[in-house]
């Protein structure tokens, strides 16, 4: 199972390149947009990965709260490393769409409705890595953490979910609208579905390394000369 | 340490893509956005439906961007083989320093 496991993860050497040439070569440029609108096949999944690892780490963290014999290992720390890549794609996800929205509405920034709410996480989250490195070294630091994690994770669906929905954007209809109807090709819906499964694989195969590495960290800990 | 540098590829991975569609597209590219500068900032309130193919019509600025297209494809894909290089190369030395302490043990 492990094993199998290990190989998927490992795909995504071959999904990435798979979803850079159909998401270029083999998806249809979007109407009035042009090729422009390829920079979706990179912008969408970003931000679905960020909103994934936000709420794997507010998961994480509420089983942390809830595990009183500390069953599950390193579970702060997991939750920890979750939310660094959740930053990290966020990050990215605001660069992309800056790029676009320079392309398509004249400006890098334009208070969109949408462009606020990633502003807000962004600071809710910045927010958490500042207090991590305030709490360093004292025993409440998981908890307080943790704590923070499941907070941050209760705001998501207002920001992410919610207000873009009420308040009139510049954005486009999402993909899952008010018809239920995916105003979307074949061709460009099947694109952006293998970039969404790319970019999931992408996290968990570096959700997976950077805990690998938290673990040998603590091991080197225990092993002083094993690095040597 | 680690992180940062894998954020900072991820990054530059993106940056990077989306500055190669900018830089290399053609002018054909470029008017289709200007429409929707104007379609985003005029009266009609009602969000824009990106999820259309271009008509056929626009075929003929088509055989250039297809060109440009090959060469953006090409600058990602270098990209994306040094990004996978070091992480196959991180996920390598992870591995190899787990069968070493396991061995410790």
């Amino acid at each position: 199972m492990k094993h199998v496991i290990n190989i998927a993860m490992k795909s995504v050497y071959v999904l990435m390149p798979v979803t850079i040439v159909m998401a270029f070569l083999w998806a249809p440029p979007a109407e009035l947009l042009g090729d422009y609108s390829r920079i979706i096949y990179f912008h969408v999944p970003l931000a679905w990965v960020s909103v994934l690892a936000f709420v794997v780490s507010g998961i994480l963290s509420v089983i942390f709260l809830l595990d009183k014999k500390n069953r599950f290992s390193g579970l702060d720390g997991k939750s920890f490393n979750s939310a660094a890549i959740g930053l990290a794609f966020t990050v990215c996800t605001v660069m992309t769409g800056s790029i676009w929205a320079k392309l398509s509405w004249g400006s890098f920034w334009n208070w969109d409705p949408r462009e606020t709410s990633i502003v807000f996480i962004l600071l809710i989250y910045i927010a958490y890595f500042c207090l991590q490195a305030a709490l360093a070294g004292k025993s409440s630091r998981g908890k307080i953490g943790s704590s923070y994690l499941i907070v941050a994770m209760a705001t998501l669906p207002f920001f992410v979910f919610l207000i873009p929905r009420i308040v009139w954007s510049l954005h486009p209809e999402t993909i899952i609208n008010v018809n239920r109807t995916i105003y979307m090709d074949d061709q460009m819906w099947i694109t952006l579905l293998t970039a969404l499964i790319s970019f999931s694989v992408l996290y968990v195969y570096l959700f997976n390394l950077m805990n690998r590495i938290m673990v040998l960290k603590h091991r080197i800990g225990e092993h002083p000369h094993a690095a040597d | 340490m680690r992180l940062i540098r894998i954020a900072c590829m991820i990054a530059a991975f993106c940056i990077i893509s989306a500055a190669a569609v900018i830089v290399v597209l053609p002018d054909g590219a470029r008017v289709c956005a200007g429409n929707v500068i104007s379609d985003a900032r005029g009266n009609d309130p009602a969000p824009q439906q990106t999820g259309k193919s271009a008509p056929p019509e626009k075929e003929e600025p088509a055989a250039d961007t297809s060109k440009t297209l090959y060469r953006v494809t090409g600058v990602v894909l270098v990209i994306w083989t040094g990004l996978a290089i070091f992480l196959f190369r991180l996920d390598r030395k992870v591995s190899k320093l787990e069968k070493e302490i396991t061995n410790l043990k």
